[in-house]
């Protein structure tokens, strides 16, 4: 009987509403989430290690890099020769290598999108060398919480309340971070800008004699990357400040290391 | 004077490959009425040699390449009457109407011939069906059983020009696909499980069906819109909750009937049922979760010298043992194995099956324990070796790679390794494709997934790999086997093919299928009941 591990796919093109879809055949049944805007994704419910059974991209202008990595070689191979032209459905047969690195890649959404119900994940899936996304933090509703101050986050005079997240111990070790990272929230008035600035502040501590690699970003579908950079006042320290309007929807936070960006 | 004279040799060879091809359910009750195959062969030998005398008085002849069809014409194969025809114009009716559609080949029909009296209209339609299946099947990427159920029910809806059926069904899965996506891309769909899919299914396949049901009609003129598919998935999700609330009874999992839902929505109110019946009989291994893995059990006897270990002696004697043992590997290897299994062995042996491929992995890993089993136990009295056409070529592969291992003086689980090419090129896939399959043949729930991936990952192991049957508290969470090759007695899971040693202990498998504690593996080790359960009892009772 058919599973998604025999590699049957479906590459979907749909110019109207601009949408790349994809679909591993089973019967299996399955579960389906929603990670962020413009991705959604499904897994057979009883597989903890499977690949996506079904996965919808919603194109803009064009995917962005980190969902040509989502998807791999052997999918985008095909997605690019549909893109541009009309509505078209095309099959292929992925071997069990490619159906291999697909569950490896989609881990960390696995993980959530199984997570049922949806707890906040402290500590994430990292494979393949790609990212973790650590979801349901309640970044925003951190973001209400916090009275308007005009206070930067790391002022001695203010209080500032850090949460704890866990990275996955070889993604911790390869960026040279310990495994534990904070995260706080901060509100502050950008003189320049005219308009007061909300966001996200990111610290990790470097594993001594080492220069951290760690990059962090919302998992919106941006594809923005952030380097955490030592603050002056704390060597070992390494800090990154992510602007976030509070009334958006809670993104998931992601972390990398910086072998393979450009930053 | 007839134009081809009786050839009893030649009528006893087809009649025994016709009682291998036969479906294994069948083969148990014709050999509690015979005895054996053999004896079924022989049986079916003696009424040909009547059958043919009586169609010669007819003035009629048996041409030599029709043995085979002969051969099935000669039992009656349904209900619990089944055996060797009593009937001699019975036999040279259904003789007839077999020749009367060409080439037939021998699987399918002894399909045609499990179909029940008032079926009869379905034997050409399921013939034709089977022949266009195969050209489809060469040309397009679609999962098999979706060709299979469409093309059944291509045919079953008739109406086409039988000439044009590939082109047909060809157009039918090109329109289903895009009308799947658009339907998929309007679908509305919930985060979290979909309740409505309580056993099988998903809103993606129940949409792919209900995608091909339309483009049938399309094609018989019948206008369709992504609405029209909506409405027929949401009737096959409700056909399909109704199915899994009537069990088939017997051992049969529930996912089957399923199955067969699918096949009978796609022939519509008019030729669902034909569908049905065409797709279920031709295609028995698409309902079966395991894709004919582990169904036959071959007993080991324990009253002779072990096959293997040094042999030494002349040049002579190592080509006769060698001679023997390869019999053994090849009796093990196509055991009860039924012509599409046995193309898949032959892709195999001969090196035709790319290492990551996922073609019958689940039976070629339940072979691969056969003979390992057999290799490092003791041997029994070699049973005879039926060599057929389609074999022949996997054979000589086999005979000349044990030769070779033997004249290396590798023996055990180290011949058998020399004698296969690998199965994997990565062996968490593999072990996580057969697991999806136990899942299916095992049911839903944490605990019979988790079981699935336990027996997986037991079972999918290379020759000379073992399980040791012990905890590793110390074992870090991450395996460091990145620097190369291991001792044999360490354990890695991630062991190429090739590499000899230990893959599990009760800590890795308890990482891997998820069980809490390594004494809750061990338990389920030691009562595991489903598929596959010798393969489990072989590592509780094994030595270390």
């Amino acid at each position: 009987m058919l599973t998604a591990w025999d590699g049957f796919a479906r590459v979907d093109y749909l110019p109207i509403p601009g949408r790349v879809q994809v679909t591993l055949s089973t019967v299996e049944p399955t579960v389906f989430g929603r990670p962020r805007r413009g991705l959604a994704c499904a897994f057979a419910a009883d597989d903890t290690g499977g690949p996506p059974t079904f996965v919808e991209v919603d194109i803009g202008f064009g995917l962005t890099e980190d969902e040509e990595v989502l998807l791999g070689g052997p999918l985008m191979a095909v997605v690019n020769g549909l893109v541009g032209g009309g509505p078209e459905a095309r099959c292929t047969r992925l071997t069990l290598d490619e159906v291999t690195a697909l569950a490896r890649t989609w881990a960390p959404y696995r993980d959530r999108v199984l997570a049922r119900p949806l707890v906040e994940m402290r500590s994430g899936t990292w494979t393949n060398g790609l990212w973790t996304s650590l979801a349901g933090l309640g970044l925003v509703a951190a973001l209400r919480a916090r009275p308007m101050a005009v206070e930067l986050y790391r002022d001695e005079a203010e209080e500032v309340v850090w949460h704890d997240v866990l990275l996955p111990v070889d993604l911790a070790a390869l960026a040279m971070v310990d495994q534990e990272v904070r995260w706080s929230v901060y509100r502050e008035w950008d003189p320049v800008a005219g308009r007061e600035e909300t966001g996200v502040v990111v610290r990790a501590t470097g594993s001594p004699g080492s220069a951290p690699r760690l990059l962090v970003g919302f998992d919106d579908g941006d594809g923005d990357w952030v380097p955490l950079v030592p603050e002056p006042t704390e060597p070992q320290v390494v800090i990154a400040v992510l602007p976030l309007d509070p009334g958006t929807g809670e993104p998931a936070l992601r972390f990398r290391t910086g072998g393979r960006t450009d930053g | 004077m007839a134009d081809h004279p009786f050839d009893e040799g030649r009528l006893r060879a087809a009649a025994s490959q016709v009682a291998d091809d036969l479906p294994p359910d069948l083969v148990d009750r014709l050999i509690t009425k015979y005895g054996t195959t053999a004896a079924l062969a022989e049986e079916m030998t003696a009424l040909g040699r009547r059958v043919w005398a009586h169609l010669d008085r007819r003035g009629r002849t048996v041409p030599p390449d029709t043995y085979p069809q002969f051969a099935v014409a000669l039992l009656s194969v349904r209900g619990r009457l089944a055996g060797v025809q009593q009937n001699l114009a019975n036999v040279a009716d259904v003789y007839t109407r077999l020749l009367a559609f060409g080439d037939v080949p021998v699987g399918v029909a002894i399909a045609t011939r499990l179909l029940k009296d008032k079926d009869e209209h379905l034997v050409g339609p399921m013939i034709v069906a089977a022949r266009t299946e195969r050209e489809v099947r060469a040309r397009r990427q679609q999962p098999p059983m979706f060709i299979g159920m469409v093309t059944a029910a291509v045919v079953a809806v008739g109406g086409r020009d039988a000439d044009d059926l590939t082109a047909d069904v060809v157009a039918v899965l090109d329109r289903g696909d895009i009308l799947a996506a658009r339907h998929r891309a309007g679908l509305k769909v919930a985060p979290g499980p979909d309740a409505g899919y309580p056993v099988l299914g998903n809103a993606d396949v129940v949409g792919q069906i209900a995608a091909y049901r339309v483009a049938i009609a399309e094609m018989g003129g019948v206008a369709a819109s992504e609405q029209v598919v909506a409405a027929h998935g949401a009737q096959l999700a409700t056909s399909l909750r109704r199915a899994m609330t009537t069990t088939l009874g017997g051992a049969e999992p529930d996912v089957l009937k399923g199955l067969l839902e699918f096949a009978r929505f796609l022939g519509g109110p008019e030729a669902g049922e034909s569908t049905e019946k065409i797709f279920g009989k031709l295609h028995p291994e698409f309902l079966s979760p395991m894709e004919f893995g582990g169904r036959y059990e071959v007993p080991v006897e324990h009253d002779s010298p072990a096959l293997t270990g040094a042999v030494g002696g002349t040049a002579d004697e190592l080509l006769l043992h060698a001679d023997h043992v390869a019999r053994w590997v090849l009796v093990e290897l196509f055991a009860g194995t039924r012509a599409p299994e046995q193309e898949v062995l032959t892709a195999w042996l001969t090196g035709c099956r790319p290492p990551d491929a996922q073609e019958g992995m689940a039976f070629l890993v339940d072979r691969v324990r056969r003979v390992d089993r057999r290799l490092r136990g003791p041997a029994g009295e070699l049973p005879e070796l039926v060599e057929r056409a389609g074999t022949a070529a996997a054979f000589a592969v086999v005979r000349s790679n044990v030769r070779d291992a033997l004249t290396l003086d590798l023996d055990g689980a180290l011949l058998t390794r020399s004698i296969f090419p690998p199965l994997w090129t990565q062996r968490d896939g593999a072990v996580r494709l057969v697991a999806s399959k136990l899942r299916l043949a095992i049911g839903r729930g944490v605990v019979n997934s988790a079981k699935a991936s336990l027996v997986a990952a037991v079972v999918v192991r290379a020759p000379a790999q073992q399980v040791r049957r012990a905890v590793d508290l110390d074992r870090p969470e991450t395996c460091s086997c990145d620097d190369g090759p291991r001792p044999v007695e360490e354990v890695c899971p991630h062991r190429p093919w090739g590499e000899a040693g230990r893959v599990e202990d009760y800590t890795t498998l308890t990482r891997f299928s998820g069980f809490s504690t390594e004494s809750t593996t061990r338990m389920h080790v030691k009562r595991y009941d489903g598929p596959w359960r010798e393969w489990m009892r072989e590592v509780r009772e094994e030595a270390q």
